[in-house]
């Protein structure tokens, strides 16, 4: 209970942090209440709004919206109840006009106006890389591009493995490819569309291919910050890049995508231990085994 | 294939939801629903047909394919029935003189102030500019999202759920039930397969763009029920939303990013579509219709048994009017035994 009435209090930090609609939403209900604007039908919506925006706040109140939605939603989601957009902008209507009334000339106006508009827009993003989304056209066409030449190389890919940005893009460019693990690996609320889990041997393998893209070699070690779901490999250990490829053959994988960042020395020690040619492809290495299925 | 979506399944839409109003509240039919309440009301019947043919394929472990015949053998057969249920209606309304069904009223235009030209133009504007992003741009937030992988395991496998989209082998422990009685992907698949065409390109850019239009129209229905009498503050009313759908492009869960990055997803729909036309119906004391809504809600999110946000933006407001009557009919009767 007490972990859900914290994530209800940061839930609401959140909210307020990424913009400013939060707050735009109270001056416009205080507004209108002041200044007793709107019709009858205006203002049940407006009333309704305040009670539920209080609820929402209010973190006792939103722990019950919380469990009531479900636990599979997050907090944000609790504002579904709350008619923001509406009010913001029927509100906003309603206290432009009374400010149009008392404005003086045409002038005047357009200078409410504008400065009405200003505090709109300044309560949106203004640039918060937190929810920034990026176009990922370019990824998936690369994706797509180094998933040709390997189907290509291999006659058909079976179980594949591969750096991250590969892996998460192949499952919805071609539903026909399996993968040793998907986007629920590094993506945790993924988790929740599946029972599902993975085992340790695969979370090694997830964290190998990240730190061998990232030092360039085959053994590497682990440091204490990695980020990954689940159990970690133990911190100060260190990952061996033929133990891995090894235990990702014997988990079924046909194809692995090697990052092209690795040495010439390591990949003669792959060619020797796996009797496998590695192959460019973009900016991988391809090994390419005989399928399974 | 977008057209083909739009000159297809708008109408079907109008069709439906113009049948279902028209049986439900037919004495008022014409002079308090209007057209973005009918489609509104159509797009979330043609939801529950969908969870109907995909439960009946999905619990008997029939094919996509079956689930495609299902739907679209609905499809034509609702569309038949309401088409012909709405022209009775029609015929019965003209012989008793009554005015017709509420659709495009080309005289209404005439009289447009130069003003509200203005604000529409802004507003034609905005929703073109918002169209044009989620057609050009691929802008998805995928963090807690599998919607395209799942509708690309259906095509591929032509099963449901056979197996784990993220990964492509076969479950070891299977999914929630209540995840997988949600027929959105369902709906996916059929569009993309009776279109033929990419599934990202109508996952991604051409549903999202219906949902946009959803959401406009709902918030138009919301309007016209905010000010009945003036059409400027009307389509001032659209344009703020326009504009806050922009701004509010801050943050995951907020109206905005919904519509503009995940248009596909059921808590979009339900957000930018469902609720305000809820509330509309909350407002204007039309309970018959909000069983639709919460029936829809339950066939796209995961809800407490089916039980979601707009059973619980009902049952808020009749509290709130309970109270409203309440203290009413106590300050009337302080105010008879003061005099």
């Amino acid at each position: 209970m007490l972990e859900l009435l914290r994530n209800a209090w940061k839930g609401w930090l959140d909210v307020t942090d990424a913009g400013k609609l939060g707050a735009l939403l109270l001056l416009v209900l205080m507004l209108v209440w002041l200044w007793k604007l709107g019709s009858e039908k205006q203002k049940d919506l407006f009333r309704y709004g305040a009670v539920m925006t209080a609820v929402c706040i209010c973190p006792v109140s939103a722990v019950f919206l919380m469990l009531y939605q479900t636990k599979f939603y997050d907090y944000e989601w609790i504002w579904t109840a709350v008619p923001v957009t509406a009010v913001l902008a029927c509100g906003g209507i309603l206290v432009l006009e009374r400010l149009w009334e008392k404005a003086d000339g045409k002038v005047a106006r357009i200078v409410v106006t504008g400065m009405a508009l200003a505090v709109l827009l300044l309560c949106g993003k203004l640039g918060n890389p937190k929810w920034t989304v990026q176009d990922v056209s370019t990824q998936r066409e690369e994706a797509a591009g180094v998933l040709k030449q390997v189907g290509e190389a291999t006659g058909g890919i079976g179980c594949l493995w591969a750096p991250k940005e590969v892996m998460a893009q192949a499952r919805s460019l071609d539903g026909s490819i399996r993968l040793l693990y998907g986007r629920n690996m590094w993506q945790e609320h993924l988790n929740a569309f599946s029972y599902d889990g993975y085992s340790q041997d695969q979370r090694d393998l997830y964290a190998w291919m990240s730190l061998a893209g990232a030092y360039g070699t085959l053994n590497v070690p682990v440091p204490a910050d990695l980020d990954v779901v689940g159990e970690a490999p133990e911190a100060g250990g260190t990952l061996e890049g033929i133990a891995c490829i090894q235990k990702a053959l014997d988990l079924g994988v046909d194809q692995i995508l090697l990052p092209g960042i690795l040495t010439e020395d390591s990949l003669a020690e792959v060619e020797s231990a796996f009797s496998v040619v590695p192959q460019k492809i973009g900016r991988y290495w391809l090994l390419s085994f005989e399928r399974k299925d | 294939m977008l057209a083909l979506v739009f000159m297809v399944f708008l109408p079907l839409a109008w069709l439906l939801g113009n049948a279902l109003i028209t049986v439900l509240d037919a004495k008022r039919s014409a002079r308090e629903w209007h057209l973005e309440d009918r489609v509104v009301a159509g797009i979330l019947v043609l939801i529950g047909l969908a969870e109907g043919a995909y439960l009946a394929a999905m619990t008997r472990g029939q094919s996509v394919s079956a689930f495609t015949k299902y739907y679209g053998i609905l499809l034509i057969a609702a569309g038949v029935v309401c088409g012909l249920i709405g022209l009775t209606f029609a015929w019965i309304g003209k012989k008793r003189g009554q005015a017709g069904t509420q659709g495009l009223n080309i005289s209404k235009f005439k009289n447009i102030e130069r003003k509200e030209w203005i604000v529409i133009l802004l507003f034609l504007v905005m929703v073109l500019t918002q169209v044009f992003l989620i057609l050009l741009r691929t802008c998805v937030f995928l963090e807690y999202d599998e919607t395209l992988e799942t509708v690309v395991s259906f095509l591929q496998t032509d099963r449901f759920y056979e197996v784990n989209p993220l990964t492509g082998q076969s479950y070891e422990q299977g999914m929630p039930m209540r995840l997988k009685i949600l027929c959105l992907p369902a709906l996916l698949a059929f569009l993309t397969k009776i279109t033929q065409a990419d599934p990202e390109l109508v996952t991604w850019h051409v549903f999202p763009v219906i949902t946009l239009l959803g959401a406009y129209l709902a918030y138009a229905s919301l309007a016209r029920i905010l000010f009945p009498e003036k059409r400027f503050h009307r389509c001032l009313f659209l344009l703020i939303v326009a504009l806050l759908v922009f701004v509010s492009d801050c943050a995951y869960g907020a109206e905005g990013f919904g519509l503009l990055h995940g248009g596909f997803q059921g808590t979009a729909i339900r957000g930018a579509v469902m609720m305000p036309w809820v509330f509309g119906l909350c407002i204007r004391r039309k309970w018959l219709l909000v069983p639709l809504v919460i029936l829809a809600e339950a066939c796209l999110v995961w809800t407490l048994y089916g039980l979601g946000m707009s059973a619980l933006v009902t049952v808020t407001f009749l509290a709130y009017l309970g109270l409203k009557n309440m203290l009413q009919r106590r300050k009337e009767g302080r105010q008879c035994l003061n005099s």
